[in-house]
């Protein structure tokens, strides 16, 4: 039996939306218009992922059409992809088409992250847009990657990184 | 082959052997192992006093089982000892000493990489270190990051400290270094120290720190020096890559801390006299192209590294960096366009919705003109390098680019409405292009478009779109005013030259309508008890065709706005004062009136609807009533 994790996530930033001012003050408030962000161009898709543990199906939402498209993904965190990486090679999408795509999985120990790239041209030239999804659950102790802590420097917590300096 | 030292070659052993042992069938005859030697005592470079002592333990293993011996060289700080486990060692005089542990096995053969530690005995007294400190910057470009293209660039206006190397509390002096990168840092107390870097401008102060490590700082520091074995002391903070992945992040942070110090220096060119608010930045490894997991508050999901892209959240600044997946640190022109955003947020004014938006669609000309600034800010900043580049993938080999010079290629729906016109038009505004562009009569520079988005375009009682901020340019410049126009209408940006705020040119059959008559005026008046019809049409929130404003002016009494919608589409209301919200409804469903709010006489008020219907064309009426 399978028990999908639902893994979803917007290519284009969709935090919600923000209509006051930042930093000023907003008497009404609301969560579905107080949490937006500003985030950085990408292709015009929205990509979603649900996984277990054998296998992800992968949807990609063109809002526009696309041309010369290119769908991989990545296994990071120690997630590997029989499968290999390329689902779609040069295809062309037409606006509001849904691609789906099966990805066969092979988790390591603790848990992986499932990268998603989708590239291709769209009305407005090539453009890039990066999804990542976990996959599984973190293993007991399973520190966050690239952690080497902190040094007190002073009087203030450091993320301090080791280097060589020349003397003379 | 020999057997090392021993006068003795392999054949020459198996023949006065039998000769069964040396047949062919046993393979290649066995070589003599170097022993590995390993000190387990200190555990690192350490310092003391002058007579002090340091424990040191070794162990060594030898492949052959053979039987070993042991050699600790002190570098001239203490004799020599041929103990595994040597024990205390007093070291009396100052001075740094290179401590070799070399074990040796019984054919004579050492250890070929003996383990060594360093002891710093530290006296005291005044000491100057000066120098240079630069990091590592790997060129961004369209198809990836070139990490045969690293260039050492300076640290900036970066604070940094030296310490005692036997305790990073004690700070024995601080400085930010200048332009070039250079510093000298004078100080009376030890003479072991280290010297750390911190990824922290001073002036303005930025801060790029770990939202995955309780937003500590990031910082580097040196190996522990000896301060009476030299004054100059420079470092470059190294890139980490290692040709397949990375062997360490160290320039990271400082890649990011550059670009925005780049962007501060851009403007304080032009307007020195500019005081820019504190910044954090958040840039960690760890920080993925992940959403907010089920359950996860948003500072969870900041703490976990699930930031989904990199963007400005209205407090801070939030950079991808994760590996193999999606980094940010060294593309210059996103982290710019960030940038950008905080200088909306906290000098100017950004009424931007926020949402999924792309260059050349339909969107809210909110939305429309801060991420078109934030795109032409990252070619101005970077001039003359205008081409915009965002690396990702596996070994970051992946990318796209566009350039902000290129205003037809990026712009397939050009418009007041489009992201892509107003990031063209802004680059022009700002570049001398000469005749390349005769369209493009106008070399402002930064100077006049700083001027506007600080003053008039923060004040707008409209929204903050292209229309109020050309208007407000060409009204601060009114001998560009013409060639402004010029550039507003070249391809059909506006049809008509922009005169006021609200873009009351642009009419339907003498004006740029987005495809629809629907959207023209930009703004329409509302007056008490008159309803209007707002057609909407379904799709993302932050759309054209999902946003329309009315306005009216105060006459001191109070106010609420009623929405009635036929079908079940969710619609909400919000009103603005100076990009105030004022009043809103944001209920679940179109049929909802908002909160009473009274008026100032003759100010201006701003009513925006916005639908989240899924798809196709539905309406809702709009009625400005008497409160409460």
């Amino acid at each position: 039996m399978k028990t999908p994790t639902l893994l979803c996530a917007f290519a284009l930033l969709a935090l919600g939306c923000k209509t006051e001012t930042a930093g000023r003050e907003d008497p009404a408030a609301s969560p579905k218009t107080a949490n937006g962000s500003a985030g950085k161009p990408q292709a015009p898709v929205e990509i979603e992922a649900d996984a277990t543990s054998a296998s992800a199906t992968v949807r990609v939402r063109f809002v526009e059409a696309g041309s010369n498209v290119d769908v991989r993904v990545n296994g990071v965190d120690g997630l590997s992809l029989p499968g290999g990486p390329m689902l779609a090679t040069g295809r062309s999408f037409v606006d509001g088409e849904t691609a789906v795509f099966d990805v066969p999985l092979a988790p390591g120990p603790g848990q992986g992250m499932l990268s998603v790239h989708v590239s291709g041209t769209f009305p407005n030239g090539r453009r890039t847009a990066v999804r990542a999804f976990l996959v599984g659950k973190p293993a007991a102790g399973q520190p966050l990657k690239a952690d080497p802590g902190t040094t007190m420097v002073g009087s203030e917590p450091v993320k301090l990184v080791p280097v060589d300096a020349a003397q003379k | 082959m020999l057997f090392p030292h021993s006068g003795l070659s392999r054949l020459g052993l198996c023949a006065a052997l039998a000769v069964s042992a040396c047949s062919s069938n046993s393979g290649p005859p066995p070589s003599n192992q170097p022993p590995n030697g390993t000190i387990t005592a200190p555990a690192a470079d350490t310092t003391v006093a002058p007579g002090g002592a340091v424990t040191f333990q070794g162990s060594c293993t030898d492949p052959d089982g053979d039987a070993v011996t042991h050699l600790w060289d002190f570098g001239g700080g203490a004799p020599n000892s041929t103990a595994q486990n040597p024990g205390a060692v007093t070291f009396a005089s100052a001075g740094a000493f290179t401590v070799t542990y070399t074990c040796t096995d019984s054919h004579g053969l050492a250890d070929p990489t003996p383990d060594t530690r360093r002891v710093f005995v530290e006296t005291t007294g005044t000491f100057t270190l000066g120098g240079t400190l630069t990091f590592d910057k790997v060129r961004s470009t369209a198809s990836g990051l070139d990490y045969s293209s690293i260039t050492q660039r300076p640290l900036r206006g970066i604070q940094m400290a030296v310490v005692r190397a036997a305790d990073t509390t004690s700070v024995l002096a601080s400085g930010v270094t200048l332009a070039d990168g250079s510093y000298s840092l004078s100080w009376t107390g030890s003479s072991a120290v280290k010297v750390v870097v911190f990824a922290r401008t001073s002036t303005p102060k930025i801060t790029v720190q770990d939202n995955t490590s309780n937003g500590a700082v990031w910082a580097v520091a040196s190996q522990t020096l000896d301060a009476t074995a030299g004054s100059t002391v420079s470092l470059n903070v190294p890139s980490g890559w290692n040709g397949p992945s990375y062997a360490s992040r160290a320039s990271g942070p400082f890649a990011v801390l550059d670009a925005a110090t780049e962007a501060v220096l851009g403007f304080q060119a032009v307007r020195p006299a500019v005081v820019f608010p504190d910044l954090e930045i958040n840039w960690s490894p760890n920080n993925a192209p992940v959403g907010p997991q089920n359950g996860e508050t948003p500072e969870q999901a900041y703490a976990a590294g699930h930031i989904s892209t990199s963007h400005w959240n209205g407090t801070a600044l939030y950079i991808l960096g994760k590996e193999n997946v999606d980094t940010d640190e060294f593309d210059d022109h996103v982290i710019v366009h960030e940038w950008g955003h905080y200088f909306e947020s906290k000098l100017g004014r950004a009424d931007n919705t926020g949402g999924p938006h792309g260059p050349g669609q339909y969107k809210d000309p909110r939305l429309a003109f801060s991420e078109g600034w934030g795109n032409a800010l990252s070619a101005i900043i970077w001039a003359p390098n205008t081409v915009y580049t965002d690396t990702s993938g596996p070994s970051q080999g992946q990318g796209f680019g566009f350039d902000l010079e290129d205003n037809a290629a990026i712009d397939s729906h050009p418009g007041w409405y489009s992201e892509a016109s107003v990031q063209s038009i802004l680059y022009d505004l700002f570049d001398d292009s000469g005749a390349t562009e005769p369209f493009d009569g106008v070399a402002l520079g930064l100077g006049p478009i700083y001027d506007v988005q600080v003053g008039p375009q923060k004040t707008t009682p409209a929204l903050t779109t292209l229309f109020s901020f050309i208007a407000a340019l060409k009204a601060a410049n009114p001998g560009e005013a013409a060639a402004i126009d010029v550039l507003t209408e070249y391809r059909g940006v506006v049809v008509n030259s922009i005169t006021d705020a609200y873009g009351s040119s642009e009419t339907n059959g003498s004006g740029n309508n987005g495809g629809s008559t629907d959207n023209l005026p930009v703004y329409r008046l509302i007056s008490v008890n008159t309803p209007l019809v707002a057609p909407l049409v379904g799709g993302d929130s932050n759309n054209l065709s999902q946003n329309r404003f009315f306005g009216f002016v105060g006459d001191g009494g109070s106010y609420k706005v009623q929405l009635q919608t036929p079908t079940s589409d969710d619609v909400d209301v919000a009103v603005y004062q100076t990009g105030v919200v004022v009043a809103r409804a944001n209920g679940p469903t179109g049929n909802e009136t908002s909160n009473t709010f009274t008026t100032q006489n003759n100010a201006v008020y701003i009513i925006v609807v916005t639908g989240f219907g899924a798809a196709g064309a539905y309406q809702t009426t709009v009625t400005l009533l008497p409160g409460p």
